[in-house]
Parts: C-alpha cells; sequence; structure tokens
C-alpha cells in the first residue's frame, strides 16, 4: 500500500510539472500595435504571434469604430513587418505596411483585391522592374490619397531622388526634390 | 503796430535768424506728410503670407460642407464639419489648466510638435512643415481659433484650395497649425508655411489650446530651428514682435 500510495505521489507531482511546462511552451506572447487613420475613424492592427522556429506569425487587420475587424494579409516570416505613422491613405480607402528593411506592400482596406490579377502591390518590386539608377529605400507616406512618396538612394549611398507611386495604377513619376 | 516788424525786431534782438517762409512751402509740407501717412495705411501689409491667395481676404471661419478641395492638380472632397459637440467628448490630453502653463513647440528639423502643461510633455506628434515656403521661428501666441476655414494659394502645379481645413488655430498672421485632410506624409515638410497635423492630433490640440481672452494672450507656440526636450528651443532668425 505505502509502495503504491509513494508512486502515486510522484506521479502526480511530475504530470503537475510536465503539465505545466506544456502550458508554458503553447502560450507565446502575442504582441499587437495599431495605427489609427488621420481622421481617426479606423485603425491597421498588427499582431505578431512568435513560432517555435524562431521566425512569426504576422497578421494585419483593419478596425472600424464599431471593432468590426477585418484580417487583409497575414504572413509567417523570420523578417519584422511595422505599421509606419502615416499607414492610411488620406481617404482612408488604403494602407501600407512596411518591413523593417523598407518593403512596402499597400491593401485595400477592406482587404479586397488591389487590381484584378493582385491581393496587394508590392512597391519596391515594381519600383525595380523599372531599372532606375536611383536604388529603392523606402515609402514615407502619401501625397494624395493615390500618391505614395517613394525614397531612394544612389549608388555611392547619398539620398537619390523621391518618386511618386501611383495607387493603384503601379505609375511611377519622378519628383523635382527629395522628402 | 506791425505784427510783423515787431516779430523781427525780437528776432534780431534775441539773435535769431529765421527765414522767412512763404505760406505754399506750409501746404506743400502738410499735403506731403499726410500723403506719407495715408501710404502707410494703404501699402500691401509686408508680413509674410502662408497661403497667398486666402490671407489677403478676412482670415474667419468658413464651413463649406459638400465642397471639393483642389491639391497639386488632383480634387478630393472636403470633409464634413459638424459643429454639434461630440457626445462622450473629453479633454484628450488630460484636465484643464491655467493657460499660461500650456506651450507648444515645433522642431522644424525633427517635423515634431510637443505640448507641454508647465515643464511636463503631455503629448508629441509628427507634423509637416513648411516646404515651399518656410515656417517662420519665433515665440508666438494663438491669436485666433476657427473650427475650420478655407486655405488658398500656390499657382501653376502647386495652385491649391483647399475648404473646410480643419482645426485651425493662427498664430502668426496666417500661420497656423491645422488638420490636413489631403496628405498623409506627416515627418516631412509638406505645406506652404503652415504647420500640418493629422485631423486626430488636430483636434487634440484645439480642444486643449486657448485663444486669447481678456486677461490672458492665447496658447504660447514657440516654433524652433532644434528643440531638446524639455525648453530648449534654437532659433537661428526668429521673427521679433
Amino acid at each position: 500500500m505505502g509502495v503504491i500510495l509513494t508512486y502515486l505521489i510522484f506521479n502526480k507531482d511530475y504530470s503537475s510539472t510536465q503539465s505545466k511546462s506544456v502550458v508554458e511552451a503553447s502560450t507565446p506572447s502575442i504582441e499587437s500595435s495599431s495605427q489609427p487613420s488621420p481622421d481617426g475613424l479606423w485603425k491597421v492592427l498588427m499582431t505578431t504571434t512568435p513560432l517555435a522556429s524562431g521566425s512569426a506569425q504576422y497578421i494585419f487587420s483593419t478596425v472600424d469604430k464599431s471593432n468590426i475587424q477585418q484580417e487583409i494579409y497575414s504572413h509567417i516570416t523570420n523578417e519584422k513587418y511595422m505599421i509606419p505613422f502615416n499607414a492610411w491613405s488620406p481617404d482612408d480607402k488604403y494602407v501600407f505596411i512596411q518591413k523593417d528593411t523598407g518593403e512596402a506592400y499597400v491593401f485595400t482596406r477592406s482587404g479586397d483585391p488591389i487590381t484584378s490579377l493582385e491581393s496587394f502591390l508590392d512597391v519596391k518590386a515594381i519600383f525595380n522592374q523599372t531599372e532606375r539608377k536611383d536604388i529603392y529605400d523606402h515609402v514615407t507616406g502619401w501625397a494624395s490619397p493615390s500618391l505614395l512618396i517613394i525614397n531612394t538612394m544612389t549608388d555611392n549611398g547619398e539620398k537619390g531622388s523621391s518618386y511618386w507611386f501611383e495607387v493603384p495604377s503601379k505609375a511611377i513619376i519622378q519628383l523635382w526634390g527629395d522628402f | 503796430m506791425n505784427k510783423s516788424r515787431v516779430t523781427s525786431r525780437s528776432i534780431k534782438k534775441y539773435g535769431l535768424k529765421v527765414p522767412s517762409l512763404s505760406p505754399f512751402f506750409w501746404i506743400g509740407s502738410i499735403s506731403l506728410i499726410a500723403f506719407l501717412i495715408t501710404l502707410i495705411y494703404i501699402l500691401p501689409n509686408n508680413t509674410p503670407c502662408a497661403n497667398s491667395k486666402s490671407c489677403t481676404s478676412d482670415l474667419t471661419e468658413k464651413i463649406e460642407n459638400g465642397s471639393i478641395a483642389m491639391y497639386q492638380g488632383h480634387t478630393l472632397p472636403a470633409p464634413t464639419i459638424d459643429l454639434l459637440p461630440k457626445p462622450n467628448a473629453y479633454n484628450v490630453l488630460g484636465e484643464t489648466t491655467s493657460p499660461e502653463l500650456k506651450h507648444i513647440y515645433v522642431d522644424l528639423s525633427a517635423q515634431k510638435l510637443y505640448a507641454y502643461e508647465n515643464d511636463k510633455n503631455i503629448f508629441e506628434t509628427l507634423v509637416s512643415t513648411g516646404r515651399w515656403g518656410k515656417t517662420p521661428t519665433g515665440n508666438f501666441h494663438i491669436w485666433a481659433k476657427f473650427r475650420a476655414t478655407r486655405m488658398s494659394g500656390g499657382s501653376g502645379d502647386d495652385a491649391y484650395d483647399l475648404p473646410n481645413v480643419p482645426y485651425v488655430m493662427y498664430f502668426y498672421h496666417d500661420f497656423g497649425l491645422h488638420g490636413a485632410y489631403w496628405h498623409n506624409n506627416f515627418g516631412h515638410t509638406m505645406s506652404h508655411g503652415c504647420v500640418n497635423l493629422r485631423q486626430i492630433d488636430a483636434e487634440y490640440l484645439f480642444n486643449w489650446t486657448d485663444g486669447p481672452s481678456n486677461t490672458n494672450k492665447g496658447t504660447s507656440v514657440s516654433v524652433c530651428d532644434t528643440f531638446t526636450q524639455p525648453n530648449i528651443c534654437k532659433q537661428d532668425n526668429p521673427i521679433q514682435l
């Protein structure tokens, strides 16, 4: 009887510890950040869930004043995303997110496809297709409801020209001066 | 006795020499002075303008719902201005403070704005100051607050006509803090001299700042070439008021 009781006690302790470990391993810390639209009617929300592999799952949603969320994009990566201060177009129709390496992606607020063939626009990839001397650096914000501003670098590391990137036509227009 | 003779003798007695002046001299002098005084009042004011067209008209509140704005060759609908107080509105920037303890600093190099109550930083955000026309540096006070007004100026590709510019706080002639609904590129110069803010940030400040009263000047606004917290505002060539 004593042997049986002893076994049960130690087994219970082990089970509790094991359960506790399992609970800790299955509850990664989820971080979230958001940016309101300039008029305060919407916000874009980013939730970041670290994964065991060292990468993270990023989920982007737009949220209205009634707190109704609409997921617009999800990606598992070991790169880092951020929501820039100027994420929203002035008319709240588009939102762009950015990686810490400067790549920018433009979405519709609703998550609907931004063109007939694309669910979002990869600004850097489109800029690079134009084969310009200036090297894409990052997007600063919206010059108007449909124009993003791209900042560039020259190949000797100096600041290059700025460009407008028109959404959704993808037209790229060099500007006089830079931002 | 002849008055002129008496006058001449008196002058000779005391060694004074007064030229005899024609009445026409006096008429001409007075006319010239009057003309110069008139010119001072009718000549164009040398105070610079932020908005080259709207600054020449009266700077008053204008609500023009349903209007269309034009900016850099693009048109967009101006926001609807609702003058009714918002339900459950509250002062986002905290408790009401004595007007003289409030101070706004604008850092032109960093494109940031800081709001202080006494020595406590209660708010900071990104702004867009003058790109086509420098925002003047100096120490000012908010002299007028308008829920919305129209701003227009520029020419050619740079022409703009913006009705219902929201939450306007003029601090030096028609240079003011206000919301901007036509761009979202804060942290970079974009304006013709005014300090552009996100509409929500302009609303917070509008509800917190004070205009002039019988006992106080409006909330202090210092525009700095560079600003180091809590209160080091470097101004290279400030406007002297």
